[in-house]
């Protein structure tokens, strides 16, 4: 078993959940954070009078301090189990798949908070799904068969996702190479539009740096079938990366078009890329 | 139809050409998302040509085992020159010099040498004709049909090499001269050459199937007499007019005969090789009119071409092979 470095993340805007936990929230209660000051009657806690606010109140009532409540959120991770996800090479994408899967429970864990994770090719399953709760046993043992998994399918199953997905504000890991139709997409990502979503694009390099510079070769496409024999030479293999360039900026704009910036891994799982993906922008 | 198959039902085997289409032998590779590799012509056009190749090498090798083959063939040809065909008298006296002395030494030539000699270069001249050679002495002799191919007018006039036979037999010979017509288009002049050094007498039931014959088929008649020194000429005058017959005289009454026959006809006296050699020449001259012929061409056995093409496919696609990249 790898080790497993969790991630540090955090939250936009306040969560909504009463339990507490390790986010800012809407509740108030107990937090060190003052919120505002409501009656004594609203809140009849005679610590927290603020003698100051209750003298300048002009209605001659007392005062109560409140203050904001962290509370606990929910992490959910949806990954597109699909057969172009199912590229071996030296960081196969199901390993990646694993680590963060395990990365990412252990980073809600720590904090409290809930973690679910729901794969899907060209359906949803039971057997690729944990509803949000602490259940550390069961992700590690699934995140044990996501490694060895070898997927196929299409990914037409991510439309399903979102009715699984409780509609309480959610931090929401989109994990998928991408590899299918924009529209799918567009179709998908406004259903998420409660929840805060990441979408986090998983390549494999060695799809396209690794391209032999002469030869011949066929590839098969790991969905459907389709064969195409080419003829690579240096010309042809710059074209396929910069397809690939142009496909990431075209991802890029999509998803910034809906109100998300994806997190690209391109060379195996690293939580400090998490990390720094949530320390650079506020959700 | 021109071509044909010794083995038709191995064609069902053609089926197998449909195999290059489903499968290139080439080992595919996983690949994420084809969609993503932008379209390429170059590598369209070599997996269209992968499978035309495999295509093709099995549609060669099953043509080659199905024994593929050109029927033979009759091709419409026009050219200058004649139907000739000649008549080689072979008795005994052509073997001797044209002093009438058996050849002693490499510098005396014998009549039917010389004529042979000839004759071979005449052959070569005559680019268009198409030739026969028919012999006589006691009876006819069929040689070679009327025929274009050089090589076996050669041999058939080397093959006069062989040490003659007896008598001289002019009439039978002629009619078997002339029954090479038959069956042959008219079209182009239709030349006996008589090649004899003597002639015989016919008989009078011989010359009128001969006249018979000849109105038939109107031919131009050449008599190359090859005089021997001292023998009665052509047109000799006997001193004494009772041996002015036919049996004394041979060779004038020949003469007389082929006149009256009432078709073009010339006689030469040759006396020497060189006589032979001017008399040949003429005739050369002489003969050189429009001809309209069919040309046979044999059966062509086109299997070994199927396997050489499919090989060569095959080394090609052995080539392609070599270049594949595999690293799985």
């Amino acid at each position: 078993m790898f080790s497993t470095t969790p991630f540090i993340y955090r939250l936009g805007q306040p969560s909504t959940p009463i339990y507490p936990g390790a986010h800012p929230g809407r509740l108030t209660g107990a937090g060190q954070l003052f919120k505002t000051h409501v009656p004594l009657m609203a809140n009849p806690d005679t610590r927290r009078i603020d003698l100051r606010a209750s003298l300048l109140n002009p209605f001659q009532s007392y005062r109560v301090k409140v203050f904001q409540q962290h509370s606990q959120t929910t992490l959910y991770m949806i990954a597109d189990l699909s057969g172009s996800m199912g590229m071996q090479g030296q960081s196969s994408l199901m390993r990646v798949m694993s680590e963060f899967m395990l990365s990412a429970a252990l980073s809600a864990y720590q904090v409290g908070d809930r973690f679910g994770f729901i794969g899907c090719d060209a359906d949803v399953s039971g057997k690729w799904h944990i509803p949000a709760g602490h259940h550390w046993g069961i992700v590690q043992k699934m995140a044990g068969q996501l490694a060895e998994l070898t997927p196929v399918g299409s990914s037409s199953g991510l439309l399903k996702t979102p009715a699984l997905i409780a509609s309480q504000h959610a931090l929401i890991f989109l994990i998928s190479d991408f590899h299918f139709d924009l529209t799918l997409l567009k179709a998908l990502l406004p259903q998420l539009n409660r929840h805060t979503v990441v979408p986090v694009v998983l390549w494999n390099e060695t799809s396209y740096l690794d391209l032999p510079e002469w030869g011949i070769v066929k590839f098969k496409d790991k969905e459907n079938g389709a064969t195409r024999t080419l003829l690579m030479r240096p010309a042809y293999k710059k074209q396929i990366i910069e397809a690939y360039v142009q496909r990431k900026a075209d991802l890029q704009q999509c998803f910034r078009s809906l109100g998300t910036e994806p997190l690209f891994i391109n060379q195996g799982y690293q939580s400090e890329e998490v990390t720094r993906y949530f320390q650079a922008r506020a959700l | 139809m021109l071509i044909n198959f010794d083995t038709p039902w191995l064609l069902s085997g053609l089926l197998l050409m449909t195999v290059p289409l489903l499968r290139t032998g080439i080992k595919p590779q996983g690949y994420p998302w084809l969609a993503i590799l932008p379209s390429d012509a170059l590598s369209t056009l070599l997996s269209v040509f992968i499978r035309l190749i495999g295509m093709a090498a099995i549609g060669l090798l099953i043509l080659g085992l199905s024994g593929l083959y050109l029927k033979e063939q009759r091709i419409e040809r026009i050219g200058q020159g004649a139907h000739i065909v000649l008549l080689l008298d072979r008795s005994n006296s052509m073997d001797t010099t044209f002093a009438g002395k058996a050849p002693m030494n490499d510098q005396e030539e014998s009549k039917s040498s010389a004529a042979r000699r000839l004759l071979t270069e005449f052959i070569d001249k005559r680019v268009h004709d198409l030739m026969g050679i028919a012999e006589f002495s006691t009876a006819p002799l069929f040689v070679m049909p009327l025929t274009e191919n050089k090589q076996a007018l050669h041999a058939a006039i080397a093959a006069t090499a062989t040490p003659a036979l007896a008598y001289t037999h002019v009439s039978k010979g002629l009619a078997m001269a002339l029954s090479f017509f038959d069956e042959q288009p008219t079209s182009g002049t239709r030349i006996v050459v008589l090649v004899s050094d003597g002639a015989a007498a016919i008989d009078s039931d011989s010359e009128q199937a001969l006249r018979t014959l000849i109105k038939e088929q109107p031919i131009h008649l050449y008599w190359v007499f090859l005089r021997t020194a001292n023998s009665p000429g052509i047109h000799e005058k006997p001193d004494n007019s009772r041996d002015d017959n036919a049996q004394a005289l041979p060779e004038k009454y020949l003469h007389l005969f082929f006149s009256s026959l009432n078709v073009p006809y010339h006689v030469y006296e040759a006396e020497s090789p060189e006589g032979l050699q001017s008399a040949i020449d003429d005739i050369d001259k002489l003969e050189n009119r429009p001809l309209h012929y069919f040309e046979r061409l044999p059966k062509q056995d086109l299997s070994g071409l199927c396997y050489q093409w499919a090989s060569l496919m095959i080394a090609l696609l052995l080539v392609l092979k070599l270049c594949e990249v595999n690293r799985s």
